[in-house]
């Protein structure tokens, strides 16, 4: 699995994911409360060691449809976005794949780290079905060539 | 074909060109050498010459240079404890944990320059010390970095790399080694 498919595979092995969510989605959300989107937006070299082996790090923003009706509900969202993070950052030595010239190379997550869990937008003013909540995530994982 | 193809090899050469190995055996009385390739997460390593030179200026205020060698070694400042790794990790911590000194902590190390194409390099084999600098270090986990010291009779002579068809994939392949006759 390459960094997007893996990050996708960790997501949905949250403990609490089932109860909350069926699947996740790659890049958008399906609007529907409770369902998740993971968005890549970015990878880039952190370093190089002698033998041509390389550290990435990739981010992610993860949409989270939630129903907002009331102070209760949202504290449970964030809540649950705050162990989500937690969680996370213990899912290390995952094994992924990364394709570099037309070669497969294989590779470990060393680290992932999740933050600025926040209300991003309330669709269509609809605080029932439509409080769409950011995740940002943020793995770095080995490349060995 | 000439040395240092541009095609294959680039304009200058890669670091990992210079492959550094260190033979797990610790027994440099072997006829055989078990070399295991070093560099996995170290960023920056170098052989240092140290070079031994005084400069002197005679009653007749003419200078002359004493050259009286080197004295090389290697600072290995990143290696990260891996069973994985077999008898390198074992003598490793062996060294480390036990404070072993002298014969036992004396291997040979090999160095292949891949700067042409083929299955041949240049390589040069010396007696070398290993030491242990520290253990334990940050976050992330266990650290052992340690030194490499040479220690004298360096030999010239020729890495093989049987079945090798891409120089970047030398790192790959762990070579054989044959003084030069």
């Amino acid at each position: 699995m390459n960094i997007v498919e893996k990050m996708r595979d960790i997501l949905l092995r949250f403990p609490k994911i089932s109860t909350i969510c069926n699947d996740i989605n790659i890049d958008l959300t399906s609007g529907e409360p409770t369902s998740y989107g993971l968005s890549s937006t970015g990878d880039s070299l952190i370093s190089e060691d002698i033998l041509g082996n390389q550290t990435r790090r990739h981010s992610f923003l993860l949409y989270a449809s939630y129903s907002g009706i009331n102070d209760f509900e949202r504290t449970e969202n964030s809540t649950a976005l705050t162990e989500l993070s937690v969680w996370l950052s213990q899912q290390i030595g995952e094994e992924v794949t990364t394709v570099i010239e037309d070669e497969t190379c294989t590779g470990e997550i060393t680290r992932i780290s999740a933050g600025n869990g926040r209300l991003y937008a309330i669709e269509n003013n609809n605080i029932i079905t439509g409080m769409r909540y950011q995740l940002q995530i943020e793995v770095e994982y080995t490349v060995e060539i | 074909m000439p040395e240092n193809t541009p095609t294959l090899l680039g304009r200058k050469l890669k670091r990992s060109a210079h492959l550094f190995y260190i033979d797990t055996g610790f027994d440099i009385t072997s006829n055989t050498y078990a070399w295991k390739l070093i560099g996995k997460d170290v960023e920056d390593m170098s052989i240092e010459l140290n070079p031994d030179t005084e400069t002197v200026k005679n009653i007749l205020d003419e200078t002359t240079v004493n050259d009286n060698g080197y004295e090389p070694s290697i600072s290995v400042d990143t290696y990260f404890a891996n069973p994985n790794d077999g008898a390198f990790y074992t003598k490793l911590k062996d060294i480390a944990m036990n404070r072993l000194t002298g014969d036992a902590c004396r291997t040979r190390v090999m160095e292949v320059l891949v700067d042409k194409t083929g299955t041949e390099f240049d390589a040069w084999v010396e007696e070398a010390v290993i030491k242990p600098q520290s253990y334990g270090g940050a976050q992330g986990g266990v650290r052992i970095p340690y030194n490499v010291l040479f220690d004298g009779n360096r030999t010239q002579g020729t890495a093989t790399y049987t079945g090798l068809t891409d120089t970047d994939k030398a790192k790959t392949i762990t070579p054989t080694f044959a003084a030069a006759s």
